[in-house]
């Protein structure tokens, strides 16, 4: 996850990307444990783009697995998730990809956006795309619906529990 | 028995003769060194207790389990991931068993021109072998291999490499394939499954979720340590502390860097914390028209040596040896994300892999910030940088010699495709520049280095800190430089030679 400064960088962007919470719904099923509504849908808005080609199912397994996971983060790093989320909602003006908030923008051009994110000449941006990236493939590859995309086995039946 | 500390809500306040601050291959050895004569020894380690029945082969929650910073680590950043385990038996838990002495070459370097003395090649071979022989290292054989390694094997004979079968700490292997998320089936011989019983036996002490926070010092001796004991979600409840005549600080490179230069311990040679070697690594893959199903069996049972050499400034130091990754690591560390990601993917079963790891000589540094967290620097210098072009070369290579019907080196802008030999010279033409290529390193090490010249090392050949008597030193922070071998069997071996001097300060 960006270390240095993205937390920084989300503050620099004021309350407009920090208390602008609404029109967020809350996720159906479980209550999340770390993220608000606001960035469980952009880590959601994330992971549809990323997970483009793989059961579309997977993206809010992964957005759930990864509000979970930064639920069990040290509070530093929570701390930096949540606000690069924040600053992936409210960045598309500042990198040219239009208007409106990341999740308000189409597929396409929010696939766009991310790419600007990947292959961006700002290290802040290239570690929040690193971040975005592992959090929602850590979600997403850990479910047997996206091992059989890759025709992986998983694993064999554990020795001392029996099978899962 | 092994205390989780996450059960002790009173906290913890002992005293004892020496403490051993954590319980991977340097902490344990030390551990079972010191009960073994009868010295009274407390281990403190900040991870949880985890045994086969816990490792679940489930990625993702052993990258949580096993690892620091639940998987998360890396440079400041974040062009390199540094693979660290946490938790009692440390990285020997994850570890993929490979046992491979530090090079004479390395060890002379350190012994003549270092100031480690103590650290010849005669002098730490009977230890080597006493190691060896405890934790039952074998050369494996053309049994073990898989087809990841087999391909491997084809390429560099095709090539006529030097290459050779790797040797393993492992006993009833079921061949699982799933080594790097501990093993159910208990077959490593490690830290916690043959040097941490034998210590409790012994008589010590130790508590898992302990997390050291200051070495305790006084008119210039160590005299113990305190920290947090830590809840089941890592977080700190109670206090410890545990008073000693001796501390040892066996928390990896990094984390024992980390302690010193949080506890304020005095640094006259200014090397604490610097000197950070980590042996970084990036991958080739290649696909092959049979189905090679990489994650199933033994891994790295062999290895290619061609393109290493041990003295310094040589122009051969990367070692290549194969790899493979279950689909998290694999998704994550490949290029690019959506429908041309999942297209690279969907080839996974049919993928054989390969890294490349450079010995180097580009020294990085462990700090910690005000806010008291760890930061790791570290860049590669131009030459290593050229090592590591070498080494994808030559893995693509190997590859295709192999048979590969395509090997991809993964450049994060536009992944290069080489299908015939005569492509290779672009790997050279895009080199390894910073941020291209995704790099993974699982071997600090030299942030506490060892010379009996204080202006030199941290700490004397005899692992003990130059400014402070009692406090001594027992894993891969004393190496002097990088070793371009794995180091798990050279930290239990200097450990080992450690003890002996940690058993009288105690």
């Amino acid at each position: 996850m960006a270390r240095a400064g993205v937390a920084g960088v989300a503050l620099g962007l004021g309350g407009l990307t920090l208390h602008q919470s609404s029109g967020y719904a809350a996720p159906a099923g479980d209550a999340l444990r770390a993220l608000s509504p606001k960035e469980f849908a952009v880590l959601l808005a994330a992971g549809e783009v990323i997970l483009q080609g793989l059961d579309p199912e997977l993206a809010h397994e992964a957005a759930r697995w990864g509000d979970g996971y930064v639920a069990r983060q040290s509070s530093w790093l929570r701390r930096e998730v949540k606000a690069l989320l924040h600053l992936f909602e409210h960045a598309p003006p500042l990198l040219g990809a239009g208007w409106s908030r990341a999740t308000r923008l189409g597929l396409e051009a929010r696939s766009a956006y991310l790419e600007r994110w990947r292959a961006s000449e700002r290290a802040l941006l290239r570690q929040g795309y690193g971040g975005l990236k592992s959090i929602v493939f850590m979600g997403a590859y850990r479910d047997p619906r996206a091992w059989a995309h890759c025709s992986y086995g998983g694993p064999p039946e554990h020795p001392l529990r029996g099978p899962r | 028995m092994i205390v989780a500390g996450r059960t002790l809500r009173g906290g913890l306040d002992l005293r004892a003769d020496v403490v051993v601050v954590g319980t991977g291959a340097g902490g344990a050895m030390m551990l079972r060194e010191l009960a073994a004569r009868g010295v009274d020894v407390v281990g403190l380690e900040m991870g949880a207790h985890s045994t086969a029945v816990d490792f679940s082969m489930r990625e993702a929650d052993m990258l949580e389990l096993l690892m620091q910073e639940r998987g998360a680590r890396a440079t400041a950043d974040q062009q390199v991931r540094i693979v660290q385990g946490r938790g009692v038996g440390g990285s020997t838990v994850h570890n993929l068993c490979l046992c491979k002495r530090t090079p004479d070459e390395v060890l002379r370097h350190w012994a003549r021109d270092l100031g480690a003395a103590r650290l010849s090649p005669e002098s730490l071979a009977p230890d080597y072998a006493a190691t060896e022989a405890e934790l039952s290292v074998q050369k494996v054989d053309a049994g073990y291999l898989n087809e990841n390694n087999r391909l491997f094997k084809v390429g560099c004979d095709v090539l006529g490499y030097a290459s050779d079968y790797t040797s393993h700490n492992r006993v009833g292997c079921m061949k699982s394939g799933y080594c790097i998320m501990g093993c159910p089936f208990d077959g490593k011989q490690n830290a916690l499954k043959v040097l941490l019983p034998k210590a409790v036996a012994g008589g010590a002490r130790v508590y898992a979720d302990a997390r050291v926070e200051r070495v305790l010092t006084r008119r210039g001796r160590a005299v113990g340590v305190s920290g947090s004991l830590l809840d089941e979600a890592g977080r700190p409840f109670a206090p410890l502390r545990v008073r000693a005549g001796a501390v040892c600080l066996g928390g990896s490179a990094v984390g024992s860097a980390a302690l010193a230069i949080q506890s304020g311990l005095p640094d006259p040679s200014g090397r604490t914390g610097r000197n950070l070697f980590v042996h970084p690594a990036g991958a080739v893959a290649g696909v092959f028209d049979q189905p090679v199903d990489g994650w199933r069996g033994v891994p790295q049972t062999y290895e290619c040596t061609e393109f290493l050499e041990f003295h310094p400034g040589s122009e051969k130091r990367v070692w290549l040896v194969p790899v493979f990754a279950h689909p998290i690591a694999t998704a994550v560390m490949t290029p690019g994300f959506g429908e041309r990601h999942a297209a690279v993917m969907a080839k996974y079963r049919h993928m054989a892999a390969l890294t490349a790891v450079v010995h180097d000589e580009s020294p990085g540094r462990v700090r910690v910030t005000k806010a008291g967290r760890i930061q790791i620097d570290y860049a590669l210098s131009p030459a290593d940088q050229a090592q590591l072009t070498l080494g994808l070369r030559e893995g693509a290579r190997i590859l295709l010699a192999a048979g590969a019907r395509e090997v991809v080196v993964n450049y994060e802008n536009d992944p290069l495709t080489l299908t015939d030999p005569g492509q290779l010279g672009q790997v050279d033409a895009r080199g390894a520049p910073p941020y291209e290529l995704p790099l993974t390193a699982v071997h600090p090490m030299g942030t506490l280095p060892m010379s009996d010249d204080p202006r030199r090392g941290v700490v004397d050949s005899r692992g003990e800190h130059h400014a402070v008597k009692g406090l001594f030193v027992c894993d891969g922070s004393v190496f002097p430089t990088s070793i371009g071998v794995p180091p798990q069997i050279s930290i239990y071996t200097v450990s080992r030679h450690v003890a002996r001097f940690v058993a009288e300060a105690g």
